[in-house]
């Protein structure tokens, strides 16, 4: 199960986890777009349920697994990669537009996680995968909001995944940094236009396929995958 | 009295119980004219007549600060009576632990709306006052849960981790404007704040009281100002061994 899978690291983790065989559960707000996905996944043969749901609502989510379960049976992996922008310095920022983005970004990971943790604890085994940002991992002006999203994503995820870690449930934290997607639509235009090279989303892809195939009793946490010039931006703290 | 807290405005949000509580005392004490702010107004009422007995100049508004238009109301009727504010402890809290499939979206909201939208919202109704005076301070009361991860804390752990991330890019943004923003992560402290889990666990740790937290935070108001102590963790000797 893969939110938020129309496009960008989304989709491509759908193709990968599609084309190694695994029946595919996705979701996203946009009709059009979510089906345009689902038929491009059809078109290599690739067995995907496609259900319009937003996140941040919890009869969407139930909606999302009820019908996935009906489907294919319980999940065994979940991919919380649903999110959006919320740029703008303190002053420019107002109520709504905090909910919305802590509203998509934390809540939602957190009912469709929920969701799984039933499933999943009932099958004892399971992995549940965040794609989160390297705005959760260090600090800069401008951005108090995606940033508060991100640190409360990854305080929420490393919390579940010792919680979930006795019923075999693996939980892994992926971090990247600037991303060639439409991520970038919110702020009218690339916030690095000079650099040339963003992370490729099959690169992100790759990574939750690789953990989806980590043996059993291996584990690995928190993951960073960034475009070397974005380096500095890394471990500031922590 | 001391120079730089005396006269200066301040405001203590869930500054009724616990560490709020203290910090108010403590500021009231130090001669800084010391606003409360809680939901319920018979919490307000106690903690204002033990500050009444310290200091004259002592303010008690009830309001919800997860509602931008209370927030506001709030901040205006500080700046009516005294100016604008020029330390604001972000120190409001819900805390209800639970097992992740027990957590509800209604405690999960519960939880976000008070401790991290609420700090968020009060935040951005101070600052204006602060930046047209270049002076402030803003102090996030979060946890050690900030700097941990652990079972059946999943959402409170998001809150204190988000607030962190929030306080940590406020700090940068507003740096220039001669804004401080401090973050304190206290460890097990004495307070009602266990309330909603039946009352404090049986932990074998040295707990904290809340006059201790209330010293750190007078410690950092009290700094010159060039000085940045940007976090500042208060924890037991128990619990330094798992951080």
């Amino acid at each position: 199960m893969i939110s938020g899978a129309s496009l960008g690291i989304g989709f491509a983790t759908a193709r990968r986890l599609g084309r190694a065989g695994a029946r595919i559960s996705i979701c996203g707000r946009r009709e059009n777009l979510l089906h345009e996905a689902a038929e491009k996944l059809r078109g290599e043969q690739i067995d995907v349920l496609e259900i319009c749901a937003d996140v941040s609502k919890e009869e969407d989510v139930d909606r999302w697994f009820d019908e996935t379960a009906k489907r294919f049976g319980a999940p065994s992996v979940l991919v919380n990669n649903a999110g959006i922008a919320g740029i703008g310095a303190l002053m420019e920022l107002d109520e709504a537009q905090w909910d919305k983005t802590m509203r998509v970004n934390c809540r939602g990971a957190f009912l469709c996680t929920r969701r799984a943790a039933f499933f999943m604890k009932q099958a004892d085994r399971g992995r549940i995968i965040f794609i989160s940002s390297i705005a959760g991992q260090y600090y800069r002006g401008g951005y108090s909001l995606y940033f508060a999203s991100k640190w409360a994503l990854n305080g929420f995820a490393h919390s579940a995944a010792k919680e979930l870690q006795p019923f075999n449930i693996h939980v892994h934290i992926i971090c990247p940094g600037m991303t060639e997607t439409r991520f970038f639509d919110a702020y009218g235009a690339r916030p690095h236009p000079a650099e040339k090279h963003y992370v490729d989303p099959d690169a992100v892809a790759d990574m939750v396929e690789r953990f989806c195939r980590l043996p059993e009793g291996v584990d690995t946490n928190e993951y960073s995958i960034i475009p070397s010039w974005q380096l500095k931006n890394l471990g500031l703290r922590r | 009295m001391n120079l730089y807290l005396e006269n200066r405005v301040a405001l203590v949000t869930g500054g009724s119980r616990g560490i709020g509580r203290a910090v108010a005392m403590r500021l009231a004490r130090a001669g800084a004219r010391t606003a409360i702010c809680a939901r319920s107004q018979s919490s307000l009422d106690d903690a204002l007549s033990e500050m009444r007995q310290i200091s004259p100049n002592v303010l008690g508004i009830a309001a919800d600060i997860s509602r931008s238009s209370e927030v506001e109301a709030c901040i205006r009727q500080i700046k009516d009576q005294w100016g604008g504010v020029d330390i604001l402890i972000n120190n409001a809290g819900v805390y209800q632990p639970a097992g992740l499939t027990e957590t509800t979206p209604q405690m999960w909201d519960a939880q976000f709306d008070v401790n991290l939208k609420g700090a968020f919202l009060m935040t951005r109704a101070a600052v204006p006052d602060m930046i047209e005076r270049k002076t402030g301070t803003i102090i996030f009361i979060s946890s050690m849960v900030a700097v941990m991860s652990l079972p059946d804390h999943s959402c409170y752990a998001a809150c204190k981790w988000g607030m962190d991330g929030f306080a940590g890019c406020i700090g940068q943004e507003l740096v220039d404007h001669g804004i401080k923003v401090h973050v304190i992560r206290p460890g097990f402290t004495d307070t009602s704040i266990f309330d909603s889990i039946g009352g404090k666990p049986d932990f074998d740790v040295d707990w904290i009281d809340p006059d201790e937290i209330a010293g750190a935070v007078e410690f950092l108001l009290r700094l010159p100002r060039h000085a940045q102590i940007p976090e500042l963790n208060y924890t037991t000797t128990a619990h330094r061994k798992t951080y």
